[in-house]
């Protein structure tokens, strides 16, 4: 009878996973604000253009992650070609800049809600697929954009085999252009964007959104049963997935001034893939961190002259090793130390972290 | 409340549901169904509900016409179910889930479900971790979320001991008395049924054999011969 009296007085018609009370708000904005800082000071400690180059890379590659590890945590849904959404959006930038003649901000604004819009109509067909299928469709949509934009016929436009160089007019964000082709310049562009990707993807999950959409990744015949509409809200966390993407292949088209046909490769999508499975799903961070990870691996791997084999050994070693990522394997280290049981905790608790 | 008309299901050349028509009239009535396996009883259910659609007849709840409209509209109408194989949100715990469904469907007093339903020991438990019988009751919660007018229970009761299954259908009758709820119930345990039922349909074969009070369906002779046997 007290629990029932427990749970008259919580009023519980209000849904609890919004158990983020002001306190632990205030401590993830106050983590949160640290980390945005922490990060800005970046060039100041790390030791040379070299390195901050590959930090930049990793953030833009962990944009990636994080939009398929978000789309995986909330949907279950993996992406294969999530190649297709950052690719397809460095080239509608670049089509932007080079064939429009827009300036660098219209060109990004006009990226951004092109792919925001395509994304949704493309996910309005495909979320309806199975889990494996629909990897297969976004594959399939990524190997299709490329051999379009390597067809001769349109080669004036999208470059062909041999891509589109651009140059921008103006400013972005004060940023010139020779500017963001620096790391030092380009960094903050990176970090903040990464920063804000990983707080729309954590806001998104402690939603009461993000908790309907787990619930019907959980049993989606209950939630129909249950009255919520199923297809709407997946449809949203693709769109919002793709609009992740869309922005690490928008900051890709600022920082490299270059769309090529290998953006829309498997290899590119399957480098954020990997990330986002090193880094493990259940958390924002953790793709983030993979993308890192992967990143570093990359560099020390190609100096041996062995990338491609000791990248597949260590990526099947962590797998193997860390079968929740390495923040699952973190978290779990936390609260062991902390005394609270991980697997103790629910879906509906489970928001991305 | 629920009105039923020559509905009929059919998986190929087989026809599972045929003609079958039905009338619940009132609210605070259980009307069981029951029959032997294959008798039609859950399909007969999943084309009320709208999970399968029916490839003739028409089902209307308050004189409206249902048959067309989707599963969560049905739901959002008033019409709610519970499943054969229990249906719950795995790896959430039972409030968040109840308090879920509660929150979208407006429920106020999801207390007085929990308390009904005997659910507050198992309220903060992860619901998928927790006895098979406390499952049971939650997928029944779940249904009786946001007050509904009818409810489709597919065997409530299964995988239940006898004692287990007479409380339930305790549980069930206040239930619809109270709630003033309109329960359609599959039901593999007849004895529960025809002590419980108010009204029954009994299915063999996809027909309707008998309809009717308790015992006016036991003495059915075509109900004996097809189910009960000789000994009922």
């Amino acid at each position: 009878m007290e629990a029932l009296q427990g749970i008259a007085a919580a009023s519980p018609s209000k849904p609890r996973s919004r158990r983020t009370g002001p306190a632990d708000l205030f401590r993830t904005l106050a983590i949160g604000a640290v980390m945005i800082l922490v990060g800005l000071l970046a060039p100041k400690a790390v030791p040379s253009s070299y390195y901050l180059g590959l930090l930049v890379n990793a953030a833009v590659l962990g944009i990636s992650a994080v939009s398929i590890g978000f789309l995986a945590h909330q949907s279950g849904l993996m992406m294969f070609g999530a190649a297709a959404f950052t690719g397809g959006a460095t080239y509608l930038y670049a089509i932007a800049i080079t064939q429009f003649g827009w300036n660098v901000m219209a060109a990004s604004a006009f990226t951004l809600l092109a792919s925001t819009l395509l994304s949704a109509a493309i996910g309005a067909l495909i979320v309806r697929a199975r889990p494996l299928p629909f990897a297969m469709l976004t594959l399939a949509l990524a190997q299709m954009l490329r051999s379009f934009v390597l067809i001769t016929d349109f080669r004036p436009i999208t470059g062909g085999d041999d891509g589109l160089p651009l140059s921008f007019e103006g400013a972005f964000f004060g940023f010139s252009q020779a500017q963001l082709s620096r790391p030092e310049g380009f960094w903050p562009v990176a970090w903040l964007s990464l920063c804000g990707v990983m707080a729309l993807a954590w806001a998104v999950g402690k939603s009461p959104t993000g908790q309907a959409l787990r619930a019907i990744k959980a049993n989606e015949e209950r939630m129909r049963f249950s009255g919520f509409d199923t297809y709407g809200p997946r449809v949203l966390a693709f769109t919002l997935a793709s609009f992740m993407a869309s922005l690490a292949g928008l900051l890709t088209g600022l920082y490299t001034a270059f769309a090529s046909p290998e953006l829309l490769d498997f290899s590119t999508g399957g480098n954020a893939l990997v990330s986002t499975l090193i880094g493990g799903v259940g958390t924002v961070g953790g793709p983030a961190l993979g993308a890192l990870l992967y990143v570093i691996g990359q560099d020390r791997f190609g100096a041996t002259g062995n990338l491609e084999f000791l990248t597949g050994l260590g990526v099947v070693l962590v797998i193997y090793v860390f079968p929740d990522g390495i923040m699952g394997f973190i978290r779990a280290g936390a609260a062991k130390l902390s005394g609270r049981e991980a697997s103790g905790r629910s879906e509906g608790e489970n928001a991305s972290r | 409340m629920l009105r039923v008309e020559n509905l009929s299901v059919a998986y190929g050349s087989v026809r599972a549901l045929d003609d079958v028509s039905l009338e619940v009239k009132e609210g605070g009535v259980l009307h069981g169904i029951i029959g032997p396996n294959g008798a039609g009883k859950s399909t007969l259910m999943d084309a009320i509900t709208g999970r399968r659609k029916p490839t003739r007849g028409r089902v209307y709840v308050d004189g409206r016409d249902i048959t067309s409209l989707s599963v969560a509209r049905r739901r959002r109408l008033g019409m709610s179910r519970s499943f054969q194989r229990t249906s719950i949100f795995p790896g959430f715990r039972v409030g968040e889930q109840l308090e879920l469904v509660a929150s979208h469907l407006g429920e106020k007093d999801l207390a007085g479900i929990v308390e009904t339903l005997n659910l507050g020991d198992v309220y903060g438990e992860i619901a998928d971790k927790i006895a098979y019988g406390d499952q049971r009751r939650v997928d029944i919660a779940l249904a009786l979320v946001g007050r509904p007018t009818l409810m489709l229970l597919d065997e409530p009761a299964a995988g239940l001991s006898t004692a287990e299954t007479t409380v339930l259908f305790e549980h069930l009758a206040a239930i619809v008395r109270d709630r003033n709820v309109a329960a359609l119930v599959v039901e593999h345990d007849v004895e529960a049924v025809f002590r419980f039922c108010d009204t029954i349909t009994a299915l063999d074969l996809g027909r309707v054999l008998a309809q009717g009070a308790p015992a006016e369906v036991r003495k059915d002779p075509c109900v004996i011969a097809a189910y009960l046997g000789t000994a009922a």
